[in-house]
């Protein structure tokens, strides 16, 4: 957090007097744990807005090379909510997407089963890279369930970068970087608010470092 | 060098002002709290752009550690409160 705070933002609000546009996102950074608190407050307009949610990304993605990260479970949570809230005022426009690699896989699905310890329909999906090259990760499986009523409740992030944008997706653990061929990996989905009957979803595949 | 994990809350709030801006702290002041205090340091993104309000503002706080709701109901307008319907443990709006 120090570094966060020390490094890209503090140059960033260092620079007022190069505003072009009126206010359009703000930033308050507040400690403490009884009055009184210690405050910051600071607006930026879009231009800046956009390198401080850049700088952000960038400092919550942390070390690219970090297994737990490329596997989702650092920090996941934080930059899933970061990208929605970027993506709903339209700050991850430029952005380079992940590839879309469906063609290079084969999604099996298991069968829906109900856990009755958690309450919620479970399915165990396996993707095998069916291709005749290695896929680098991380590797995501967008899960489409616009048809019916259930939410897969263990998704990583909705889609925004991705086309169409607000899908779920869940970013499956690697034991490498890379995906040989023929190899497999393995997922749990887990399913909310369904009677089980109308789970019914479409599946797409991307890799690579881009945005989901 | 790895930020402490991190997660983040959802909270609405009455939209900062310029004049707010006057009492600021410095951030550089953050980078001198002691461990402990540093571990309270939450952060908070609010859309400020057209139809804004429509949109809950994202609060970060290092992992562990909860928002302080104290410290941003002292924020200049600043009316918050937990949402008892609440989802997620670290989901909360007005």
């Amino acid at each position: 957090m120090k570094s966060f705070l020390g490094g890209g933002i503090s140059s960033l609000v260092k620079e007022p007097s190069e505003r072009s546009g009126p206010s359009w996102l703000g930033l308050t950074v507040v400690a403490g744990n009884s009055a009184p608190f210690r405050m910051f407050l600071h607006t930026f307009d879009e231009r800046k807005a956009n390198d401080l949610f850049v700088y952000m990304r960038g400092a919550f993605r942390a070390d690219p090379k970090d297994i737990g990260i490329m596997n989702g479970g650092i920090n996941s949570g934080a930059m899933a909510r970061l990208q929605s809230f970027g993506c709903a005022i339209g700050l991850v426009s430029n952005i380079m997407p992940a590839k879309d690699v469906t063609s290079q896989f084969s999604v099996t699905r298991g069968g829906l089963r109900f856990n009755y310890q958690e309450h919620r329909f479970e399915s165990v999906v396996t993707l095998r890279n069916i291709s005749p090259l290695p896929v680098r990760g991380p590797i995501s499986l967008v899960v489409d369930m616009s048809s019916g009523s259930a939410q897969l409740a263990n998704a990583n992030g909705h889609t925004c970068a991705i086309s169409p944008g607000g899908r779920a997706f869940i970013t499956l653990p690697m034991p490498q970087v890379i995906l040989s061929a023929g190899q497999a990996l393995e997922t749990l989905l887990w399913f909310t608010d369904s009677a089980g009957e109308d789970i019914n979803f479409t599946t797409e595949v991307v890799a690579g470092a881009g945005d989901r | 060098m790895r930020i402490p994990i991190l997660f983040t809350l959802l909270i609405l709030a009455a939209p900062l002002s310029s004049a707010q801006e006057q009492d600021n702290a410095t951030l550089e002041s953050f980078l001198s709290l002691s461990k402990e205090e540093f571990e309270t340091v939450a952060l908070r993104l609010e859309y400020l752009g057209p139809s804004r309000g429509l949109l809950p503002a994202v609060a970060i706080t290092v992992d562990g550690h909860g928002v302080n709701l104290d410290a941003f109901r002292s924020l200049p307008g600043g009316k918050y409160e937990v949402n008892p319907s609440r989802h997620l443990p670290s989901l909360l709006r007005i």
